[in-house]
């Protein structure tokens, strides 16, 4: 009986485990687009960008936080019509930037 | 007693500002500015003297004797990127009178350099603020070896901004070239991107910001100057001014390991073990840099797939495999380099073409063992003169996919047979760069005791040194 329940148990965890790791990868989702607008907040700590989705053509609002791509922000290094690729996570209703590249090389 | 400490305190702000920045050219620099040499010609009027040091470098002349290089230590030709070959975007001189200049030439330190016959010495063809501008996102065009002047025209850079906000390079002024080598971020070096401009100590414990732990260096920091000649010697390049070691800063009362308990231990590998072999134990941490290029795929109809949010196939480009948190391959080096040079023949088209890689071996006493980046590939060779071809591919190949033809286009500096092949290449190029914080370092166990980290029979050990003895024992075993 005890073994019974204890496999039970290990199986639950497992499932559960499984569940939240197929979650937390369904919530990431890449994009490739073009910038359409950058609205940087008051204090410069973050800015939402609007991607152009080159496949959908959908306008998607995504939120950059890390200080590296704001300062190209701010630099003018990344502009409205600059091509990125992009992957996010939908956090609490916010699409979070993970990643924010330019597509371009030379 | 406050004015003496008054007066320390004003040394030493007015101390810190010119050591971190140099004076402030916001005043000194005036004029709305419509070219780059327009503003070269103000930074003349002070530093003539500045320039003319500039112009005598590899990052003006491109090329430098191959001191470097195995072999050809004694030669007075000059080498560099100018004229050697490489497993990247390949050569700059494909094209008639070296058309491909007015691409490859966006990270040349100067103006106007897009064909093969320059003027080297005209001096307000350098470009002082790709090194110097740090404000105004001075940025140079794609293709004809200017300022971006779309850029201005947009608004997005400010080119008297960028004239007056001259200082001492940043990361980010170094990195403008060297993040992007090989044609795109991350793609040549091991361990050099531009995430590096804000990285966290956990990413390199000497670049990464203070408020992450790290020590905010510059790149000159190790990298010293002189007379605007830069030290370091890349793993690719036939020519080097001065070379940069851990210990110019790692020794005397920063000496290595002096805080730690198995010092003795780990102070007894620095005869043969690099400090990078330990402190470096991944690299392309924070993004995938290129392992491979098959030039070969050029043209196909392949499904570009993703590794590491990066692209495995562009059909001007070929197909190629990315790697991240890489673990190196170990090798000797005594600090020399073989390297393929143009024109050189390759004796069996069916082995990969050494295109780099250091000279070193367990007998040899002034090497070490140290980290690289194994890179391969393939590309064009020709098959009746047996050398790796130089071909067209910016104005050629990328127009029409015509292997044949872009050979043609791209002959005038070696002559094309006609017939072609494919030939495998290979590149060591070094990891220098990521250095893990101490806690991170690689520990006994990767290397010893069952750990797989390094070949040591490829080494030249018969197994593990710590069953097996270290090089001296291993070279006196071979000497009975």
């Amino acid at each position: 009986m005890k073994s019974i329940l204890s496999k039970g148990m290990i199986y639950g965890v497992l499932l559960f485990a499984l569940l939240s790791a197929v979650a937390a990868y369904a919530e990431e989702v890449k994009i490739i687009g073009t910038v359409s607008r950058i609205t940087m907040a008051a204090d410069k700590k973050s800015a939402v960008v609007i991607l152009k989705d080159v496949k959908s053509g959908e306008d998607v609002s995504i939120t950059v936080e890390d200080e590296l791509t704001l300062d190209k922000f701010n630099d003018k290094r990344i502009v409205d019509g600059d091509e990125i690729r992009c992957k996010y996570d939908n956090e609490g209703g916010k699409n979070i930037s993970k990643l924010f590249r330019k597509t371009a090389g030379c | 007693m406050w004015k003496r400490t008054f007066f320390i305190a004003l040394l030493s702000l007015l101390g810190g500002a010119l050591a971190h920045g140099g004076e402030d050219h916001a005043t000194l620099v005036n004029g709305t500015f419509k070219a780059g040499s327009d503003v070269t010609r103000v930074c003349l009027e002070c530093h003539e003297k500045e320039t003319k040091d500039f112009m005598k470098t590899t990052h003006w002349n491109w090329k430098g004797t191959p001191n470097r290089v195995k072999g050809l230590e004694k030669s007075s030709k000059e080498y560099g990127k100018a004229n050697m070959i490489n497993a990247f975007c390949t050569s700059i001189q494909g094209g008639k009178d070296g058309m491909v200049h007015e691409a490859c030439g966006k990270c040349h330190a100067g103006y106007g350099w897009t064909r093969t016959n320059y003027d080297f010495g005209k001096k307000e063809n350098v470009d002082c603020l790709i090194c110097h501008a740090q404000k105004g996102n001075y940025s140079r065009s794609n293709f004809d070896c200017e300022v971006d002047m779309k850029s201005m025209e947009k608004g997005t850079m400010d080119l008297s901004l960028a004239a007056k906000s001259v200082g001492k390079p940043t990361r980010k002024n170094c990195g403008y070239c060297h993040f992007f080598g090989g044609g795109g971020d991350a793609v040549k070096h091991a361990g050099l991107d531009s995430t590096l401009e804000k990285s966290s100590r956990k990413h390199d414990v000497h670049m990464g910001t203070k408020a992450s732990g790290g020590q905010d260096m510059t790149c000159q920091a190790c990298h010293r100057t002189r007379e605007h000649r830069i030290a370091g010697a890349s793993s690719m390049m036939a020519h080097y001014d001065e070379r940069v070691a851990c210990t110019d800063c790692h020794s005397g009362e920063r000496a290595p390991h002096k805080k730690s308990k198995n010092s003795a231990i780990l102070n007894g590998h620095l005869a043969a073990v690099a400090c990078e072999t330990c402190h470096i134990p991944v690299f392309a941490k924070a993004q995938a840099t290129k392992m491979s290029w098959n030039w070969s795929d050029v043209g196909k109809e392949l499904k570009a797939e993703e590794q590491f949010d990066k692209e495995t196939f562009l059909k001007k480009k070929g197909s190629f495999t990315w790697g991240m948190n890489v673990v190196p391959v170990y090798a000797w080096s005594n600090g020399m380099i073989e390297r393929y040079m143009l024109g050189d023949r390759i004796k069996d088209p069916s082995a990969p073409v050494i295109m780099t890689k250091p000279v070193g071996s367990i007998s040899d006493r002034k090497a070490k063992i140290f980290p690289y980046k194994q890179y391969t590939g393939d590309q064009p060779m020709d098959a009746e003169y047996g050398y790796l071809s130089v071909f067209q591919q910016y104005k050629s190949l990328w127009d029409d996919f015509d292997w044949d033809k872009a050979l043609k286009n791209g002959s005038d500096i070696l002559p094309y047979s006609g017939k072609y092949r494919f030939v495998k290449t290979v590149s060591y190029i070094s990891a220098s760069h990521e250095v893990a914080p101490k806690e991170d370092a690689l520990q006994c166990g990767e290397c010893h005791m069952g750990g797989k980290r390094m070949d040591w029979k490829a080494l030249g050990y018969k197994g593990d040194p710590m069953q097996s003895g270290g090089r001296d024992k291993q070279l006196a075993g071979r000497k009975k």
